[in-house]
């Protein structure tokens, strides 16, 4: 059965919430919760628990700090950078941090799209999938980031800006070099190359 | 226009490859849910009963409100301090404040005698 909350905006929800409100805080989690946890089960490499632990930490952040919230912004903009944030942490814990820089390089070359577009028709679509977290589970966090926010939350190149904090050519860029290197390391997917 | 069409057959290809399946897509722990839950409504008791508090320890307060609260504070002292009970009659049938009106007017050492004896039964 639908609440009264379910009606309400994230913002009017979020002022619920600072009330004490438990319902709002409900819907919010509803509206989240999934999402959020693709998020970090993607990012931190299929370590389920881990993943379950920063979903709980960003929810606790959200409800210890509410006033954090700038109302005249996205809540889901704002949700999503500090998982992002979050990630970014766990990823200097493992010390896998790599050079954030090293896309510039790349920004030049042609992408070859045909490559994706060939594989689409005749790949088998179980073991792409598989190859391709393996790629992405190499990528430094910022590019990894950049891509599951872009093909797996759905998110606009200007939110993914937001969120982590660059410009929206940046976020472009980062998508055209994880784009190229998953063309070069899934070269086995297209027989045509 | 046909780039534009590979360029959405990619974006659309990629989409479908980043989704979890049926199977391997994660669930929230029910447990967390519920222990954040418990946070929220914890909120709520907190702020029934702090509110006031920290209200007050936020309050911008200004050197009129101390002036204010000060003169408040004195008023209330003087009027609620205890008072001496003042004896209205002595032992020789005379009145306390003749006594002390006729202080000031004596000359006479019987005078002054009398003052002293009248003094020293109302003292005591």
């Amino acid at each position: 059965m639908a609440n009264k909350f379910s009606i309400l905006s994230d913002a009017e929800l979020m002022l619920h919430l600072q009330q004490g409100e438990a319902l709002a805080f409900d819907e919010l989690y509803t509206r989240y919760s999934k999402p959020l946890l693709g998020y970090f089960t993607r990012m931190l490499n299929y370590d389920k628990e881990k993943a379950q632990d920063a979903l709980h930490d960003l929810f606790l952040k959200v409800i210890e700090k509410p006033e954090l919230y700038d109302r005249s912004k996205s809540f889901r903009t704002w949700l999503y950078s500090i998982a992002y944030n979050n990630c970014k942490n766990h990823y200097k814990h493992w010390g896998i941090v790599k050079d954030a820089h090293d896309e510039l390089k790349h920004t030049e070359t042609v992408l070859d799209e045909r490559f994706f577009t060939n594989a689409a028709a005749k790949i088998d679509a179980k073991e792409f999938r598989k190859a391709l977290n393996d790629v992405l589970g190499e990528m430094p966090v910022d590019k990894k980031t950049t891509f599951v926010l872009r093909y797996q939350q759905d998110h606009s190149l200007l939110e993914i800006a937001d969120i982590m904090q660059c410009s929206e050519g940046t976020v472009k860029s980062r998508i055209h070099y994880t784009l190229k290197t998953l063309a070069e390391k899934l070269q086995i997917f297209n027989p045509l190359i | 226009m046909v780039m534009e069409n590979k360029k959405n057959e990619l974006d659309e290809l990629l989409k479908n490859a980043m989704q979890f399946t049926k199977e391997e897509e994660p669930e929230p722990a029910a447990h967390i849910h519920q222990s954040l839950r418990k946070k929220v409504e914890q909120r709520k008791k907190h702020k029934n009963v702090f509110t006031t508090i920290l209200r007050f320890m936020n309050a911008d307060i200004k050197l009129y409100h101390a002036g204010l609260a000060v003169t408040a504070v004195a008023v209330v002292f003087i009027l609620l301090r205890p008072v001496a009970p003042t004896p209205t009659t002595t032992d020789n049938g005379v009145g306390g404040t003749q006594v002390a009106d006729t202080a000031g007017n004596c000359n006479s050492l019987k005078q002054d005698s009398f003052l002293v004896k009248n003094f020293s039964t109302s003292f005591y």
